[in-house]
């Protein structure tokens, strides 16, 4: 998968590159409109990340020349100003996704891979499987290790979501959007709590532990390598 | 910019207030001098004129006498000396004709170029007085057709002139006295009026001097009302009024800004020591990840800090747009209380939903977030074991949501400024956790109000009320029932929704 960031800011194009980079993800940057709009052009990405603030050339103009050449790889663009005119103009001239600053990285890369994976139809499968857990979709059951366990409705929800993420870290807005439905940024530590009370249910009563917190960035459900 | 406006301003109005009540006060004067002047002059010509046209009337009779004696034109010629006797006595300057019908001038007497004017002017039968003048004098002449005694005769045509040159010099004389006196009198009472105006506006200039010296530190002291004249006691109290609501504003605005300084400082001095101190010699990768989490910790109450300032700025410049669309208030207090259970339930808190509205037309992701605030802020102060009941009720056109909880009381001098932003009751605890920054309910008021919307606060008996009413439809009001203007953007979302909701 390889990504272009366009992003004029110094520190912020280069951890960019860098934890796109240690995410999986091949990318190419560029600091100023000209050579961003430049590689956009003439190079082939699977998604392009677009400040809208830029010198030269800026995010706006960089879009509409891309979708002019008829160059339609996915956008996520990056904005510092929070006006909901920008978000409709973004959406409007054909962005994909539209983020503010200042974000977590772990919701961009959350909403990267959720871009990437559009399109790509969501298998109707029966049954998610992360090493020996195991959660079946039609009779909603949770087993691990062949043993059921017992989980609420939400909590089925939540482990379903996670599952279908699984590698990924999940930032806790994602999650209250995604399982609650809750699109503020809560002061409330519900996420927590309802991730130590799965856990508990998944994980305590074994010795691989599947669901793992990062702290500061959100949680991730994976098997351990090895 | 607003200097340039003054400039304009200050040019536009050229002429002070003195001048003008000044010149107004002169000129009205002036004109009231005019007309009593007119009159006076008019008057006094009237009276010389009157008295002129007696003397000449007394004349005409003598010679209308002297003539209905005189049987023959030999014996009016022989009268002269008798009228020259009786009638031009004393006014050496009169002259007297007598020219018969046929044109013959039976008698004349007097000044040659007079006479011969008179004689002239015989043909015109002429009943009414008038005046002529030639060189420096004046005169006022009479004619009248006299009838004769003389046989057979036709009246002969009798004129008599009166020199009133000195009456006309004396006139001239007087008026041109009551002109100066009128121009003397009008700028005497332009100067005096001035000086009146002066006295009298002395205290405008006091209180504006006193205005000029208002000062932002000190707003809270009102201009004094002692000395000032009852004219100008409005004026003063609408600024005094003016002064405290500066005041409030000027005040909340500057502790928001401290307070904002101080919130800021906190978590970039905890970021500052820490990092520091992790750098001051070398560690292990542990301790560096636990230092850079922590500094992430932070960094999110940060953003989020910056994030909650910036929704409040936009909302007071109108710049929040609500995306309005049909929200059902149940199913939105269901959603949210699922979501806050999870913790509730951690605290033995139970969470109870009751009653029911009609469906309003509001941005949900704004009230969820209006909501929530209130939850969180009712989850941080309910004891446990108690329940916190969410009440949905509809009024007249409204649609509100109550939260109510059992717990510590507000104190009544709290409750009306609990909504600021920012605001403790105790200025020296933060409640809640560490990302509780205190925008919360500030947050929650600025959306409910742009939904035309009203929050309050209730706290008695050991349970404190939150409640928010909604209108079902957002009513566009007019400038004079609203502060602040944030109508456009509202109206502009409204008709994007008119379709849906009609």
């Amino acid at each position: 998968m390889k990504i272009l960031i366009i992003e004029d800011e110094l520190k912020t194009e280069q951890y960019l590159r860098r934890g796109m980079t240690e995410a999986g993800f091949v990318t190419d940057g560029a600091r100023d409109g000209r050579d961003g709009l430049h590689l956009a052009l003439t190079e082939s990405y699977d998604l392009v990340i677009l400040d809208v603030m830029l010198p030269g050339i800026d995010g706006w103009e960089i879009l509409k020349r891309m979708r002019r050449a008829e160059r339609h790889f996915p956008v996520l663009i990056l904005s510092a100003r929070d006006q909901v005119v920008d978000r409709v103009k973004g959406l409007e001239l054909g962005a994909d996704d539209y983020l503010l600053k200042p974000f977590d990285f772990a919701e961009l890369l959350a909403r990267v891979r959720a871009i990437l994976r559009r399109g790509k139809a969501n298998q109707a499968v029966e049954k998610l499987q992360v090493a020996d857990l195991e959660l079946n979709l039609t009779s909603r059951r949770v087993t691990r290790a062949g043993k059921r366990i017992g989980v609420t409705a939400k909590e089925f929800t939540l482990l379903e979501f996670i599952m279908r993420r699984q590698g990924e870290v999940l930032p806790r807005s994602l999650i209250a959007s995604q399982v609650w439905d809750m699109n503020f940024d809560s002061d409330t530590n519900v996420i927590e709590v309802a991730m130590r009370r799965l856990r508990a249910k998944v994980d305590d009563d074994f010795d691989v532990k599947l669901i793992r917190t990062i702290r500061g960035m959100g949680y991730v459900l994976e098997a351990p390598e090895g | 910019m607003v200097h340039f406006w003054i400039d304009v301003d200050m040019m536009k109005a050229p002429i002070s207030l003195t001048a003008r009540l000044s010149l107004l006060f002169a000129g009205s004067i002036a004109l009231a001098l005019l007309v009593a002047g007119m009159l006076f002059g008019r008057a006094v010509e009237g009276q010389f004129q009157k008295r002129q046209i007696v003397e000449l009337d007394g004349k005409m009779e003598a010679i209308r006498d002297t003539l209905g004696n005189s049987e023959s034109y030999e014996s009016i010629a022989v009268l002269q000396p008798q009228l020259h006797n009786t009638i031009m006595a004393g006014h050496p300057h009169s002259a007297i004709t007598i020219v018969g019908s046929d044109g013959t001038v039976l008698l004349s007497m007097g000044q040659p170029k007079v006479v011969r004017h008179l004689i002239e002017g015989a043909g015109r039968d002429i009943s009414q007085s008038v005046t002529w003048s030639v060189d420096n004098d004046t005169y006022r002449i009479v004619s009248e057709r006299v009838a004769l005694a003389v046989p057979g005769s036709h009246p002969a045509v009798v004129a008599i002139s009166l020199d009133i040159t000195n009456d006309q010099e004396f006139i001239s004389a007087f008026r041109q006295f009551l002109w100066f006196g009128i121009g003397l009198g009008s700028l005497a009472m332009g100067l005096l009026g001035w000086m009146a105006v002066r006295r009298g506006l002395s205290p405008l200039r006091n209180v504006s001097a006193m205005l000029g010296n208002v000062s932002t530190s000190q707003l809270d002291k009102p201009i004094p009302m002692g000395g000032i004249p009852r004219d100008l006691q409005d004026l003063i109290s609408a600024f005094n009024k003016m002064l405290a609501r500066l005041d409030d504003s000027f005040r909340r605005l500057s502790e928001f800004s401290s307070d904002i300084a101080h919130e800021l400082r906190t978590p970039i001095n905890n970021m500052m020591l820490q990092t520091q101190v992790a750098l001051s010699r070398k560690r292990d990768s542990e301790e560096y990840y636990a230092t850079l989490q922590s500094d992430l910790e932070e960094l999110r109450r940060l953003s989020r800090m910056i994030e909650d300032m910036l929704f409040l700025a936009n909302a007071d410049n109108c710049l929040v747009v609500p995306k309005l669309e049909v929200t059902d208030l149940r199913e939105e207090v269901a959603k949210l209380l699922d979501f806050f259970e999870i913790v509730a339930s951690e605290r033995q808190v139970s969470l109870v939903q009751s009653g029911a509205a009609p469906t309003v037309l509001a941005d949900r992701l704004m009230i969820q977030r209006a909501l929530s605030n209130l939850l969180s802020n009712a989850l941080r102060f309910t004891p446990e074991g108690t329940p916190i009941e969410v009440g949905i009720q509809k009024s007249e056109g409204l649609a509100s949501v109550t939260v109510a909880n059992s717990g510590p009381e507000i104190p009544a001098e709290h409750l009306p400024k609990i909504f600021r932003r920012l605001y403790r009751i105790d200025a020296s605890r933060r409640e809640g956790d560490t990302l509780n920054v205190g925008l919360g309910l500030a947050i929650t008021k600025s959306i409910v109000e742009i939904h035309g919307g009203t929050v309050s606060a209730e706290s008695a008996k050991g349970r404190t009320c939150f409640t928010i009413a909604l209108p079902l439809k957002p009513a566009i009001l007019s400038d004079s029932e609203r502060n602040d203007d944030c109508q456009g953007p509202l109206a502009a979302s409204l008709s994007s929704v008119g379709a849906l909701s009609q």
